[in-house]
């Protein structure tokens, strides 16, 4: 999840965030959100990517995925890290069942000069999504 | 107005104890539907489900588990694991021409008990293990019975 979460300036450190545990009670999904999830064939394992796509959404995926186009299935997400070359992410384990989703990650809270919401990162041209998906993108309102 | 503060403390303690007991040993819940005749009832049962088989031990073939949905992620099913990572399982029992799957590492094979209406991994094919929540060890209501896995060795004839 580089440069969102932990990029190279920390060095060492870890970030600190906050998770939101409400939001994903209510099944509350939005598209852009960065979310921890449990790994669909390891379930001890947690890990942190954004959701790209939602149910009904089809995806242009990178490789290794076998497929060139998928169609998400209902239920189902597509996460993907923003560090797009170094993420094992749904381009290897396929869309993922939103049952899996644990909270979302709202706020980083250390080191202090990140502090603050996390940031959304821009739309790519490779979703095309289905209609009456609520795409909400927060970069424009900065 | 001290011992109201007590009592509030009190009660504030006894609800913590019962989410973590319920979050991490056992908890029960309603499950109704005809998918899982003749276990269990159509017009709906109390049933309980543990957490601690799957944390420290492994679920195996035969077991009742409660597991969220993988159409829908605020449903719960309960269905029975018929295949756990590794094994090779039938797709359709029912169909003449009969297909094999492999069920991928982390994943389960779940089918309801009455076959002709369960929409089971027939329908949405093989299970994360993190969707499942738990394994049913008991039904609370209306008949209160211990819920075993039923299942026997096939005695081999030579």
């Amino acid at each position: 999840m580089q440069p969102t979460l932990n990029p190279d300036s920390n060095q060492l450190k870890k970030d600190v965030v906050l998770f939101n545990h409400w939001a994903i009670d209510r099944c509350d999904y939005n598209i852009g959100d960065v979310v921890t999830l449990r790994h669909p064939d390891q379930p001890e394992k947690t890990v942190i990517k954004r959701i790209v796509a939602l149910e009904g959404d089809v995806v242009q995926t990178r490789s290794p995925y076998p497929e060139a186009h998928v169609r998400i299935p209902r239920g189902h997400c597509w996460v993907e890290g923003d560090e797009m070359f170094h993420s094992k992410d749904s381009n290897h384990y396929g869309p993922v069942p939103l049952g899996l989703v644990r909270s979302r990650v709202e706020y980083v809270l250390y080191p202090l000069n990140r502090f603050g919401r996390i940031p959304d990162k821009p739309r790519g041209s490779r979703v095309r999504y289905a209609p009456g998906h609520k795409v909400y993108n927060r970069l424009d309102h900065e | 107005m001290s011992k109201y503060f007590k009592s509030a403390a009190l009660v504030l303690q006894v609800a913590c104890g019962v989410q973590l007991f319920n979050n991490y040993i056992a908890e029960f819940t309603w499950c109704f539907g005809p998918s899982m005749l003749p276990t269990l009832n159509m017009t709906g049962d109390i049933v309980g489900f543990e957490h601690l088989t799957q944390r420290f031990s492994k679920l195996g073939t035969g077991d009742l588990v409660v597991a969220v949905s993988p159409t829908d992620p605020s449903k719960l099913v309960c269905k029975r694991i018929i295949g756990v990572p590794g094994d090779k399982v039938v797709i359709d029992p029912v169909s003449p021409h009969r297909q094999y799957i492999t069920v991928p590492p982390g994943h389960y094979w779940l089918m309801g008990d009455n076959l002709s209406n369960s929409t089971d991994s027939r329908a949405y094919g093989p299970v994360s293990g993190g969707l499942i929540l738990g394994r049913v060890f008991a039904r609370l209501w209306p008949s209160p019975k211990w819920i075993n896995n039923g299942l026997e060795e096939i005695v081999e004839f030579s």
